[in-house]
């Protein structure tokens, strides 16, 4: 179907006019984004018995508010307190904390909201013009490319451990490990577990997160009065310096842009997500950036890439399930279980029957993100005051809160013991320079490598010339290789022509 | 700490705790797909011995350190600064004890003694604002997450008695 | 055409009636806490809510037909229904966690006889099927598939069965124990050609690698190549005849094109609850079957498995003499081809 600019202009409109919906949407998804363990998909399978009492329409604009809201949600957290609300903001607490540590997490969080809200509006926009390509992607991307996309996301390992190679090795290679715990892949016996049959299914990542970042952080909090000890008084800024802060983020336009779009075509491709995307454009934004040596200590441009990616896979998650009827993630995988309820179909058929659900569903993303503007001033300028609110009300308040959310996803008692044992990893390992992110992304990222690779195998007979066969892959690998040659190079360059030079 | 101030003698014993767990688990993960088929076993053969192999440069790295003389041996940094610490020990107990608790207990209840305890130990100092803290939080916590979001976290008393409350109304 | 044409079904919120009764819309979902109170001195069973443990993802098959099965029982059975999801090892989580719940017919399992008893035939769980679960009926029951990608150049089962005799074929299944996985075994036997089974760990992943033709075919359960309409192209299926003509290119059945004898193959949704409760509470086991019986002649339930995409023709209400002999048969199905299931 041709969009037409009226077409676009009534689909806006309707979609405008359920504002009644979107508003609420947009504020129980930031609210559950930023608590660890809620998630999209979590509150939306809770509140199943009201988006189904909704038309589908209606029910669909609901999700898809509350799906791009929890996204902008979980950067919060991660910047206020160095806890992702979501598995997608992980790599925004790399430098997100660093820079609440200094007192400006309110500058932290104009950057992290303007890049989520401009990421949503670009990718949302680009695709309601490009749905039917961008729909392409999807039949291109099989395990092999796969393997080379979770490379990506693994060569953060060795940029996070830039400080102590060994170390961050070592961590990234103990999280693979754990990674590779549960039932493999083949022949669904369960490898490592102890025999717990909560670990059966590999290790959870809500607790693993929980554990890693909160409960850990947890602890550590109380050996310090506040977050933002000493910077009191920087924390809290005026409306004027909130709207600065604001303006100044519009700076990363093109930052925003470019990873945006790397989100949204990671979330096209089924399987991946947004933890994987928010990875990968840390990456590349280090990669690319004029200053790679700041990344980790608080540099704006680490808080730009990762909430932009992660924003822009919400819109490219949702297309495979429009254009092909399969849900990229899980999230559209309990949107399609509500439309199923309603009679309505995904995939193709959808476009035959009802192109402008189809369409509209992207345009109510471009409307939740409209709607989001309007909280950017308030959210910027009162959240950071967390940060100097005493810890012995932080920390515990923290483990009691994010063990609820552990429990949660899967409502496993011992899940909160999983999340405890991770706590006390996460906590030892902070103590002694290991990095909890690169334990993190191994976990993450471990067993879907495995998978993809696995697979491969399987259907080319045992050959790894297969991962070399396919054109799409050919093209990754070369983009991996010079990826892992360009950090080395330009550093080496930059050093040339800046002999002598002090920052 | 960057490559020029490097002090002259290395922390280390503490920073090897992670390698050590993470080699013994990779001892046992290797054990534990010892005889099934090589496809559920070649990617943690794998990792196992990336793993292992990463460990053993470190307890190398370190041992050439030690010979040298230039390791100093220390576990206590795991602890973090002496100020407060047995709060902290106790704090770390309290969140075993609430692991105990919680399923009998229940929410509110066991949240309740957490915040109020673990406030204590976190060095609020003063009773009476323990309790006010942690009985606004657990009843907002009770709220949000039990009588909203309907989560399937374990009942205990309290929650059992405001349903059959909430029963007689009907 | 610009609307949004949805067809609006009774009783749905539009934005009139939200702004007028949100307040009870938010106590319906918001009190999640007290929605099984409500209703507990109506009647001795069921007083609170019923828990529905899935052994496999939200958002899959089963999430599905248990989602159509639920949304009309619950006017035959006066309870609210809450859903559990425990995906892994092949469902054996599932299981094994379904029977460490309380034995009191509050908690039931919502069963896939075709791969979950192949599962607990294969896989060591300690779970036996009659002496620990009892299925007390049978709701649904569909044939497995063997169906490629709209771009595949494979057309029909005598291409592909040219194409196995050059080479292997790769197949993308769901997982290993599973029924369609037993079925293309049984063909690459009768027809001598080597079948690589690729397991994708679920149905979702499992079409997408026959729509990127990652996989020369996949075999599923029919009702996802139906759902997917021209995305899937049957090539033909495992039954004595195809029901469902309209929905799968009035493929053939493997028997009929290709004169093999492959038994027929299905995956037949069951209704489970623990032994211990079938023995200890028949007045509450009797409750739920003509609940369950009442639902499944129910046309709103015709209505709701056809919104739900599947064919109605696939509904095949079966006591609970019918439902454990299914599991029987497929054990012993099972028990034949473990070898090659297991890699041992």
């Amino acid at each position: 179907m041709e969009l037409t600019a009226g077409n676009l202009l009534e689909l806006f409109l309707y979609s405008a006019s359920m504002w009644w919906v979107i508003i609420p949407a947009v504020f129980i998804g930031i609210i559950m984004g930023a608590i660890p363990g809620f998630a999209a998909h979590n509150t939306i399978i809770m509140l199943l018995p009201l988006t189904l009492a909704f038309e589908a329409d209606i029910a669909l604009t609901f999700m898809v508010a509350l799906y791009c809201a929890s996204h902008l949600g979980g950067g919060v957290p991660a910047i206020l307190l160095n806890i992702p609300g979501t598995g997608g903001a992980a790599a925004t607490t790399l430098d997100g904390y660093p820079m609440s540590r200094k007192g400006l997490a309110s500058r932290a969080l104009a950057l992290s909201f303007v890049a989520s809200i401009l990421a949503g509006l670009i990718t949302s926009a680009l695709t309601l013009f490009v749905l039917p390509y961008l729909s392409q992607v999807g039949f291109y991307i099989r395990s092999v490319e796969m393997v080379v996309v979770m490379l990506f996301g693994l060569a953060l390992i060795a940029a996070i451990a830039a400080q102590d190679m060994i170390k961050g090795l070592i961590a990234g290679a103990f999280g693979l490990m754990l990674g590779a715990m549960g039932a493999d892949h083949i022949y669904a016996t369960p490898r490592g577990t102890f025999g717990i049959l909560e670990l059966f299914d590999g290790i959870p990542l809500v607790p693993a997160l929980i554990g890693l970042f909160a409960i850990s952080e947890a602890l550590i909090m109380l050996e310090e009065k506040s977050i933002a000890a000493g910077h009191s008084k920087s924390v809290t800024p005026s409306w004027r310096e909130a709207l600065h802060n604001i303006g100044d983020a519009f700076k990363h336009w093109f930052l925003i842009i470019w990873t945006s779009v790397l989100g949204l075509v990671i979330g096209v491709m089924p399987g991946a997500g947004a933890s994987i995307a928010a990875f990968v454009a840390y990456q590349q934004a280090r990669v690319f950036s004029k200053t790679p040596e700041k990344f980790g200590t608080g540099h704006e441009q680490g808080v730009v890439a990762p909430e932009a990616a992660n924003n822009g896979v919400t819109t490219g998650t949702l297309v495979p399930l429009l254009a092909i009827g399969i849900p990229g993630g899980s999230t559209a995988a309990v949107m399609m279980i509500v439309l199923q309820f309603h009679g309505v179909p995904f995939g193709p058929r959808l476009f035959m029957q009802n192109p402008m659900l189809a369409y509209g569903v992207i345009m109510s993303m471009f409307v939740a993100y409209i709607f989001m503007l309007i909280t950017l001033f308030p959210l910027t300028r009162y959240l950071s005051r967390i940060t100097i609110v005493a810890n012995y009300y932080m920390a515990p308040t923290i483990v009691a809160f994010t063990l609820v959310g552990a429990f949660v996803p899967r409502s496993f008692i011992a899940d909160l013991t999983i999340a405890v044992g991770f706590g006390l990893i996460g906590y030892v390992a902070r103590k002694t320079g290991y990095h909890v992110a690169a334990i993190l992304i191994g976990v993450i990222l471990g067993p879907l490598l495995e998978r993809s690779f696995l697979l491969s195998m399987r259907i080319s007979g045992g050959d790894p010339m297969i991962f070399f066969s396919s054109n799409i892959g050919n093209v990754l690998w070369v983009l991996l290789f010079a990826m892992l040659l360009a950090s080395p190079v330009l550093k080496l360059l930059k050093k040339r022509r800046s002999k002598g030079d002090i920052y | 700490m960057s490559e020029e101030n490097k002090p002259a003698r290395k922390r280390v014993g503490a920073d090897l705790l992670i390698p050590v767990v993470g080699t013994l688990y990779a001892g046992y993960y290797v054990y534990s797909v010892w005889d099934f088929p090589p496809e559920a076993q070649r990617s943690g053969f794998f990792l196992a011995a990336l793993l292992v192999g990463l460990c053993v440069i470190l307890f190398l790295r370190t041992a050439l350190l030690h010979f040298a003389g230039r390791a100093e041996w220390e576990f206590s940094s795991l602890l973090g600064p002496r100020e407060g610490r047995m709060g902290r020990i106790g704090f770390v107990a309290l969140i075993f004890a609430y692991l105990l608790v919680v399923r009998h207990a229940g929410f509110t209840l066991t949240t309740f003694a957490f915040l109020f305890a673990g406030s204590l130990l976190g060095g609020i100092g003063s009773l009476r604002k323990a309790a006010i803290f942690a009985f606004v939080t657990a009843i907002s916590g009770w709220l949000f997450f039990i009588v909203i979001l309907g989560t399937r976290f374990p009942r205990g008393p309290f929650e059992n008695l405001v349903t059959m409350v909430v029963a007689t109304w009907n | 055409m610009t609307k949004r044409l949805i067809t609006r079904a009774p009783g749905l919120i539009g934005r009139r009636s939200f702004l007028r009764t949100s307040g009870a819309a938010v106590a319906a979902t918001g009190l999640g806490g007290f929605t099984g109170v409500r209703k507990a001195f109506a009647q001795d069973y069921p007083s609170r809510n019923i828990d529905i443990v899935i052994p496999t993802g939200e958002g899959g098959g089963a999430d599905r037909d248990a989602r159509a099965f639920t949304s009309v029982w619950g006017k035959h059975l006066n309870t609210n229904f809450q859903f559990g999801y425990f995906p892994g090892a092949a469902g054996q989580v599932g299981y094994e966690f379904y029977m460490d719940r309380e034995p009191d017919a509050y908690s039931l399992l919502f069963a896939n006889l075709g791969p979950e008893i192949i599962m607990l035939a294969l896989q060591d769980t300690g779970i036996e099927v009659g002496r620990d679960i009892v299925f007390i009926q049978q709701t649904l029951s569909e044939p497995m598939a063997v169906w490629v990608g709209p771009n595949s150049p494979i057309r029909t089962l005598e291409e592909l069965v040219e194409l196995g005799r050059s080479r292997p074929i790769t197949v993308a299944t769901s997982r290993l124990p599973h029924p369609a996985s037993i079925g293309m075994l049984a063909l690459g036997e009768a027809m001598g050609m080597e079948i690589v089974l690729v397991p994708y760990g679920g149905g979702n992943p499992t079409a997408m690698a026959a729509i990127t033709q990652e996989t020369d075919c996949a075999a599923l359960p029919v009702t996802n190549t139906i759902v997917l309409d021209d995305q899937a192209h049957v090539l033909g299926l495992f039954a004595d005849e195809n029901v469902a003509p309209e929905g799968t290119d009035n493929a053939p059945t493997v028997n009929d094109a290709l004169g093999t004898s492959i038994p027929e193959l299905t995956s037949s949704r069951a209704w489970g609850v623990h032994r211990a409760a079938y023995d200890a509470h028949p007045d509450r086991i009797a409750a739920l079957v003509e609940s369950m019986e009442a639902t499944l002649a129910d046309p709103d339930y015709t209505a709701a498995v056809e919104a739900a995409g599947v064919p109605t023709v696939f509904i095949d209400p079966g006591d609970e003499a019918r439902a454990m002999a299914s599991a029987a048969a497929t054990t012993e199905l099972a028990r034949r081809y473990r070898d090659l299931l297991t890699g041992s």
